[in-house]
Order: structure tokens, then sequence, then C-alpha cells
């Protein structure tokens, strides 16, 4: 698996907007429109790693907000880690509630909850202006 | 395509570029040393002089993050860590702080550097502690102010580090640390 991972955002209306398209037009992801969307995917290649459910749904106090980043990890021994985090964050009886899919680069992927303990890559997110917007 | 950042030391003050600014040298993928010198590259000299009384001081050391390939959307969340256990040696302590401007390290070469306060330093964000009570545990992180956008260049906080030597330390080469940063793109 040498392929870089990408995301791809599935709107409500049939639309795709791929991080990188086959025409290899580049789309950020603060311009996914989250009130369209209902599926969030990550491929390596042409090879679908994992999808995150996004469509609206009778659970929790809130919609769901997407997650996604590159977690890098570094240091000055050559390591240069990235593990995708691909998932939502919703409130469930007042609480912050987070499913996160930490995918890394091997093609390996976790399913997380909440955010800390003693893993080194399960810190919490700094959130986005972005991932405010909710379907 | 993921954003390329590198890890840059900061050393001097860089006259080809206005003579306040610091010459950063990558060492993402090398080693560096600390020493009784503010060198970019400072190999084996001037070490750290154990003393008879007291505590000597490295020279403080200055990192930071450079954006090489700018992220799509920005970079946020940086954090810095060690593995928790002080493998320099005897007699040894490391004391890290994050600083928000960047100050030459001071001290006489080849005896010892300024102590790493925010007396010495007026860039500190607060008092420098232990290294090694940053450990990848969640809780336990140093968190590193400040982010970038999509763009290059350096960005977030320094991380400044310095090895103390006391009385019961051991002349020689002494262990290796390794120190890990974490950030997130978007």
């Amino acid at each position: 698996m040498s392929d870089e991972i990408r995301w791809r955002a599935h709107y409500s209306t049939g639309e795709t907007l791929y991080q990188e398209a086959p025409d290899g037009e580049r789309n950020g992801y603060h311009q996914i429109d989250r009130k369209r969307l209902v599926a969030f995917d990550l491929w390596q290649g042409d090879h679908l790693i994992c999808r995150v459910d996004m469509r609206p749904d009778r659970l929790g106090d809130s919609p769901k907000h997407l997650i996604w980043r590159i977690r890098h990890i570094m240091n000055d021994r050559g390591r240069d880690d990235k593990i995708h985090l691909a998932g939502w964050q919703r409130k469930v009886n007042g609480e912050n509630v987070q499913a996160i899919l930490y995918v890394f680069e091997d093609g390996t992927v976790l399913l997380g909850g909440e955010w800390g303990g003693d893993v080194e890559y399960m810190h919490d997110i700094v959130p986005l202006a972005c991932e405010k917007e909710t379907g | 395509m993921a954003a390329t950042i590198r890890i840059m030391r900061l050393t001097g003050a860089n006259t080809l570029v206005g003579g306040a600014t610091p010459l950063y040298t990558n060492i993402t993928t090398a080693s560096t040393r600390m020493s009784t010198s503010d060198a970019a590259v400072p190999g084996t000299a001037n070490p750290i002089p154990v003393p008879t009384s007291g505590c000597n001081h490295s020279m403080w050391v200055t990192t930071q993050l450079y954006s090489a390939c700018a992220p799509d959307n920005s970079i946020t969340n940086i954090k810095w860590y060690t593995d928790g256990t002080n493998s320099f040696g005897t007699g040894t302590e490391c004391l890290v702080a994050t600083a928000s401007s960047y100050v030459v390290a001071t001290g006489g070469a080849g005896s010892s550097g300024s102590l790493l306060n925010t007396t010495n330093h007026a860039g500190l964000i607060g008092a420098a502690s232990n290294a090694f009570t940053y450990t990848s545990n969640s809780a336990s992180k140093l968190s590193v102010a400040a982010s970038i956008a999509a763009a290059t260049g350096s960005f977030g906080d320094r991380v400044i580090f310095q090895l103390n030597v006391g009385t019961t330390g051991v002349a020689g080469t002494s262990g290796e640390e390794t120190f890990t940063f974490a950030f997130d793109e978007a």
C-alpha cells in the first residue's frame, strides 16, 4: 500500500467531492458541504479503507459533526508517521461523544471513542470552524 | 498530498537575513546534540563539563516546526513529549519550556550556558520544567501554542530544552534521547 490516503465526501444529491479528483482538481477539507454530507470515505488508490456514515439518525442530542485529520507523529530520528482520523462528534445526554477511526498507512484501522488514555495517537483535537456545521 | 513538515533547530543570529533572525537547520533526520555552544551542528565539541560544585548547563536548544509543503487547510494542536525516562545519565536533568519568541542562547562556550528561565529568556511561556514529565500519555503531552494556515514557513511556538549536569555527572558521552512532535493537519 504505497498510495497516499485521500478522502471523498458523498452528498445526498448524489455528488462526490474529492480531495483529489481523477482530473487532478484538489479540494480542501473546509470545502465539504456539511449540510448535504451523507458519507465520508478514506481511499488508498482504488481501495476503500473505511466509510463514515453521516446520515441523520434518531440518536443523540445533536447531529454528527464530521472530524478528519492527518495526525503527524515525528521526531529527529526519521520517524514520520501519518495517522488519518475520521469520524464524528455529537452530544449524547449532554456529553460530547465521538467515534473515530484511526487509519494507519499500512492499512490498519482502529476504532476509538473517548479521547485520551495512554495511547500515543489518541489525544484530543482542536475543532475547526468548518466542523461546527452539520446536516 | 500531505503537508511536508520539518523539525528545525534555531541558532545564532543570521546576518544574511537581517541580524535578528535565527539560522534554521533541518534536524528532521539528523540527531542533534546539546553542548556549551550555540552551533547549528555542534558535534562533540564543547561538551558540558561536570562541575565540582553546583550545576553546568548546556546552551539552550531552540526547535520549531517548519512547513516545507503547505497543508490544504491548517496545522493545529501541536504537542511535544518524551519517553518519560531520563537516559542522558547519572547527575543530569533536562529542562523544557515553550517560547513565543526566539532568544539567542547565551553563556560561556566550553563552560556553561545560561540557565533556561524567564529571566534569561524573555520569550518563555512560564518556567522551564523537567522534560521527562511530558510523555505520550494523552494528558501528559506538552501543548505548544499557535498554528499555521495553508502556508509554508516556520510555525508554532518554539520548544526549548537544556541539559543540566550536576556534580554526580559522569564524564564521557551521555545516553541518547528522542523527543517527539505530534500535530494535526486538515
